[in-house]
């Protein structure tokens, strides 16, 4: 806090002078570069969102061009990651399937973030007994394992991605909900709550302004680490063929593919696997990275 | 003087595993125009949850009593309309300037906030008037610090930035409960004086909530002293201090260490506060009275007054108890 005050003091005629707004973010990002882990993490999560967004541009070939000829080619020169059952360029598939991975994960992740996190901001605001029925209804919610939930959902909608995605969004949103809700109520005690409401602030407008900008910080760390269990969960359901199908390149599809061929061209199921065990670390140490710059005491 | 603030026999109960809990029990509080009135107590004497019940701001209904503000009764005011009048005519200071403003947000749209919901001012109106509002309050450099955060400010330059938000819908009204209790002393003088001058400049009531007896000498001009929920005593601020009446306010007024005496141990008022949930028959400040009597722990006193504009909730004044005692 000196240190601001003497920045102020020295640059008041200072053209360059940095808007506090500015700096706060500087200070996040200072203390978030500290921690060698998230920034692996971060370029990881970076290095797959660039390759989802260039794929048409970096992909050698075309996801879906059959060669029988040179089917289930180990690795070479003109294929790095080898080709599949059907000849198909595994590098191209993977490129492209990490288009449709993050997709899933962060739409996934947004209808959780959406109906979790904004039914915990409800219940942790007006409390009493719409918590406790709220809560309670959660906590049936949770008691199913997560992914049976996700597979129980998938078996009522039929497979496809779309429903992938609706299926991960439902399965996350108890934990959403659950620390959404505690930390809007530890934030509405706040005083500033309060003198809000001394001001004539309308529930409404405390929300929006005091209670939700207060609470964000833990929902996003949670959103990130949230993506890679998506991610996974996806990839499981095209794996049991619940979700992409056929000759969409997703990595858990890829994977269930190349599953009759691990002796003879293991190739095709170990580099999906690859893939998404990189972008779900990258994903995890990313969160982790953020949790602990804007906030080590936080429990997540 | 015309009241703007008359309280009348408020009783504020909470209920708590089957117990009650007389918070506040059956008090009256006048606040005229322009005045400042303090309210001094210990904790738990229920001076917080007066400020907190006149301002709507406690969940639940109360047990009984009318609080005409402006000559409305605000307790039977709809919601909405109550809105209206919060951080208008009515506006609230608070006690912890460190945790009273939003850490997420600049200074100026935390003050522009009031105006821009009560008064319909657009971004720029409200700018400039934060930016009058913070001259008013006497902070240095207002321009800078309106586009800071609360976290570049220290305790004092914050409780001046809530003070400039109370004072933005030019309240007919300031509550300010214990507002410089968390600052320190040189601070506290200061912000005192300014609370003082607003209060003169803008013809602003200020219902001053403390615990500090040397803050009431300096603002008040009119004191009540609550214990246990009740007001055992009332009168201006020049008669408390130079002949305060009921043992408490003496206790409390024997407890400050004076410059002129020496003392080798200040004085203290022995035992400690009823605790709210107990229910007490007579006097609640009787088992700590030195000047107890038989009668006090039996019925408990009514607020008289017992001398021109001096009232005050003790036996030791009743007629008879006087002519039992042989006091003349």
């Amino acid at each position: 806090m000196n240190k601001t005050t003497t920045a102020t003091k020295f640059n008041v005629n200072d053209k360059k002078i940095k808007s506090p707004r500015v700096s706060e973010l500087m200070r996040f990002i200072r203390r978030f570069k500290k921690n060698k882990r998230g920034v692996i993490g971060f370029l990881m999560v970076l290095f797959f969102v660039v390759v989802a967004i260039l794929a048409p541009w970096i992909a050698p070939y075309s996801p879906f061009d059959q060669d029988a000829g040179s089917a289930m080619n180990s690795p070479s020169l003109e294929h790095i990651f080898g080709q599949d059952r059907y000849g198909r360029d595994i590098l191209s598939r993977i490129i492209y399937g990490a288009r449709i991975s993050l997709i899933i994960g962060f739409f996934g992740v947004v209808i959780s973030v959406i109906f979790g996190a904004g039914l915990g901001t409800l219940t942790g605001y007006i409390g009493g007994k719409f918590d406790t029925i709220i809560m309670r209804l959660i906590d049936i919610l949770m008691a199913f394992p997560g992914f049976l939930l996700a597979l129980a959902i998938i078996s009522a909608l039929g497979p496809g991605l779309v429903n992938v995605v609706i299926a991960i969004g439902v399965f996350s949103i108890p934990a959403f909900t659950r620390v959404a809700r505690s930390t809007v109520s530890s934030v509405k005690n706040n005083e500033y709550v309060e003198a809000a409401h001394a001001m004539g602030a309308s529930h409404i407008s405390i929300i929006f302004k005091h209670i939700i900008p207060n609470s964000m910080a833990p929902i996003m760390v949670l959103a990130t680490m949230r993506i890679a269990t998506a991610l996974l969960t996806a990839a499981g359901l095209s794996f049991l063929g619940l979700g992409a199908q056929p000759p969409t390149p997703e990595w858990g599809a890829m994977l269930s593919e190349g599953r009759d061929f691990l002796q003879s061209a293991p190739h095709i199921s170990t580099i999906p696997g690859l893939a998404i065990m990189f972008v779900v670390l990258g994903f995890n140490m990313f969160g982790d990275g953020l949790r602990d710059a804007m906030d080590p005491n936080m429990k997540l | 003087m015309e009241k703007i603030l008359e309280i009348k026999n408020l009783k504020k109960y909470f209920y708590s595993e089957g117990k009650v809990i007389p918070a506040v029990d059956g008090i009256d509080i006048d606040v005229k125009k322009g005045d400042i009135v303090g309210i001094v107590g210990e904790s738990g004497s229920g001076k917080s949850v007066t400020s907190l019940t006149t301002m709507r701001l406690i969940p639940g209904d109360v047990e009984d009593g009318t609080i005409l503000f402006d000559n409305k009764n605000i307790l039977e005011l709809p919601e909405k309309q109550m809105r209206t009048i919060r951080g208008n005519d009515m506006a609230m200071i608070f006690q912890e300037p460190m945790t009273s403003l939003n850490p997420l947000l600049t200074i100026e749209d935390q003050i522009g906030e009031v105006s821009r919901t009560h008064m319909g001012f657009s971004k720029k109106q409200a700018k400039d008037h934060s930016l009058k509002l913070l001259k008013l309050v006497g902070i240095p450099r207002p321009e800078q610090v309106l586009e800071e955060y609360p976290h570049m400010l220290s305790g004092g330059m914050r409780q001046r930035v809530m003070i400039s938000i109370a004072m933005a819908g030019n309240p007919k009204l300031l509550i300010a409960d214990e507002p410089t209790t968390a600052l320190d002393v040189t601070i506290q003088a200061q912000i005192l004086e300014q609370l003082k001058n607003l209060s003169i400049e803008y013809d602003t009531s200020i219902l001053l909530i403390t615990h500090d007896m040397g803050v009431v000498a300096e603002m008040c001009d009119y004191v009540y002293v609550m214990y246990s929920g009740k007001i055992v005593e009332h009168t201006s601020s020049i008669n408390l201090f130079s002949s305060p009446k009921h043992p408490y306010t003496q206790g409390l007024l024997k407890s400050i260490p004076s410059l002129d005496a020496e003392q080798d141990r200040l004085y203290s008022i022995q035992g400690k506060a009823p605790n709210p949930d107990e229910v007490l028959e007579g006097c609640p400040f009787a088992p700590r009275c030195e000047m107890a009597m038989e009668i006090c722990s039996k019925t408990s006193p009514p607020l008289e007054e017992i001398e021109p504009g001096h009232f005050t909730k003790c036996w030791l004044y009743s007629e008879e108890e006087k002519q039992k005692r042989g006091v003349r």
